[in-house]
């Protein structure tokens, strides 16, 4: 996901009354060209919602892929993405109730799976994740899809304190894996099986794409210091991936897990969280 | 009475800041339950309810009923409630949404018809918006939900155009109707129905408490426009958002606001 552009306004994203005044880009208006000639074309809702996406508008993504559900109430998909978008606009709640639905009505959608086991993490419903991570694990076929599922479902069994299950799944993870788009998974599963250093896991910030994989890369670190018991060095990369994503990736998953981490630190020290 | 049970405001319900409204015994009650076993889908919906209702806190309350369509989600009363929910905060195509699923699921709720015909009325679509209240009315058996829905289907219909099937659908509706709840409404279409004038609603409006009194004036503000009572309509619609300091939530505040805001973007 590319970082925000300059006219999308990450607090306007996640909700007031206004919306961003953005200038949208042409792959969005060649859609609207389309659904002006055919309004009810519940298809075109979504690619136009996920064309907004793109935009990282995904307010108004999250409208447009409401207006493909009112069509079409019964297509899974439209939930599958919409339900995506509501964890980028911090709405975990409203993306569980999607990803539900569509594991009802799509039940062999992988993506489904694992969102709905995200969100069940992010809510701190850590049975659930483990249930909805485990359907997703049988149905991993890639090495990528297996690495990315791997890894959350490793963490949630810890937290859950099952660790011979997590052992299990981490022992299928090899060091010739074909990563796909999921190197920053695979980095953190091999510094738990203790083939990467944890002082040499993370790359020095910098562009969109190196801070995107500090923040995915710094949560499983940061996960996996508070697990060997180091409390105090997984409050300080936190505080690092919520500064360095705050503006440019306030949506993406390790950024979204950080904060939810220092919130409920803090509620349970009745401390102050917000990022 | 004095209300004393703490209000969330607009600008906390639908922002990224949360209202820092203390939550009532009622919902904490509640609480205590889902904390012991939260697959309890009607407690969600009534903590959902209860949030909305006695605290305006709207988006809560989505989010209460989104926790039980976790548990259930094909419970076309928690879609029923989470779409009322998400047109008081201004979200209309998800209350849309939300809607067409719980007919589909439950075509017998008049409820569910009613509001996606509001949602779609505020969306400004009106064909949609006839479609569902026609459905709606087809399944009305009492006066009072007679008043309610036919008087947005009146609005809905002058919006098309139709004009005869909308005096039509006020002529079915007795002056003499037994009204209990939805005198505002009924009021709104005795004046499309000719029985009583413009003015007389209004200034009998006047004394109701802000919410009544948008009820109870808004349709009558379309009225005056469809005359081309212009500098009355503005008028009328800027005293229902002046006065929605508490009721933001409110169907006819939403719909005033939205007009005015249209007219003011040219």
């Amino acid at each position: 996901m590319r970082p925000t552009p300059p006219d999308v306004v990450k607090e306007l994203e996640v909700f007031p009354w206004e919306h961003c005044n953005a200038v949208l880009w042409d792959e969005v208006t060649d859609i609207d060209a389309k659904l002006a000639l055919d309004p009810d074309n519940a298809d075109l809702w979504m690619e136009r919602g996920l064309a907004l996406g793109k935009q990282c508008l995904f307010r108004e993504e999250t409208e447009s892929l409401s207006r493909a559900i009112a069509l079409e109430p019964f297509c899974g998909i439209y939930y599958r993405h919409r339900g995506h978008r509501f964890l980028s606009c911090w709405r975990f709640e409203d993306a569980c109730a999607d990803f539900t639905i569509a594991s009802r009505l799509i039940p062999d959608n992988w993506d489904v799976w694992y969102h709905l086991g995200l969100s069940h993490y992010l809510l701190g419903s850590y049975e659930k994740a483990a249930e909805a991570y485990h359907r997703c694990y049988e149905l991993s076929k890639a090495d990528s899809k297996l690495i990315a599922v791997t890894d959350w479902y490793w963490i949630t069994l810890q937290r859950l304190g099952r660790p011979e299950e997590a052992q299990i799944i981490l022992d299928r993870i090899t060091p010739d894996m074909d990563v796909g788009d999921n190197g920053s998974y695979y980095r953190r599963l091999l510094m738990y099986k203790g083939l990467i250093d944890l002082a040499e896991l993370l790359p020095q910030e910098g562009t969109s794409d190196e801070n995107i994989q500090l923040i995915t890369m710094g949560y499983g670190l940061s996960n996996y210091y508070d697990y060997l018991g180091d409390r105090k060095k997984s409050n300080e990369i936190i505080d690092k991936i919520l500064a360095i994503g705050d503006q440019d990736w306030y949506q993406a998953f390790g950024y979204l897990a950080a904060m939810v981490d220092k919130r409920s630190r803090a509620a349970h020290t009745g401390g102050n969280a917000k990022p | 009475m004095e209300n004393t049970i703490p209000q969330a405001t607009r600008y906390g319900e639908i922002h990224e800041e949360r209202a820092n409204v203390e939550l009532i015994p009622e919902i904490l009650e509640i609480d205590r339950h889902l904390a012991e076993n939260p697959a309890q889908p009607q407690l969600w919906m009534e903590r959902g309810k209860i949030l909305r209702k006695k605290q305006k806190l709207c988006r809560e309350a989505i989010e209460s009923h989104s926790m039980g369509l976790t548990y259930d989600p094909f419970n076309s009363l928690l879609y029923r409630y989470r779409g009322h929910v998400c047109i008081n905060v201004g979200r209309y195509i998800e209350g849309a949404a939300d809607f067409e699923l719980s007919v589909r699921i439950d075509p017998s709720n008049w409820d569910s018809w009613y509001h996606l015909g509001l949602a779609y009325y505020l969306l400004e679509d009106y064909q949609r918006a006839r479609t569902a209240y026609e459905r709606c009315i087809a399944i009305t058996t009492d006066d009072d939900s007679l008043s309610a829905v036919t008087d947005w289907y009146w609005l809905t219909l002058m919006h098309l155009g139709e004009k005869e099937l909308a005096q039509a659908s006020v002529e079915k509706v007795s002056p003499d109707a037994s009204i209990v709840d939805n005198s505002g409404y009924f009021k709104r279409v005795m004046v499309y129905r000719g029985t009583l004038t413009p003015e007389e609603v209004i200034e009998d409006a006047r004394v109701l408490d802000d919410h009544m009194f948008g009820t109870q004036t808004y349709g009558i503000s379309y009225y005056y426009e469809l005359q081309g009572r212009m500098a009355e309509a503005r008028a009328l619609l800027e005293e229902i958002v002046g006065r929605s300091e508490t009721t933001w939530s409110g169907f006819a505040e939403h719909a005033a606001r939205n007009r005015l805001k249209k007219w003011n973007n040219g």
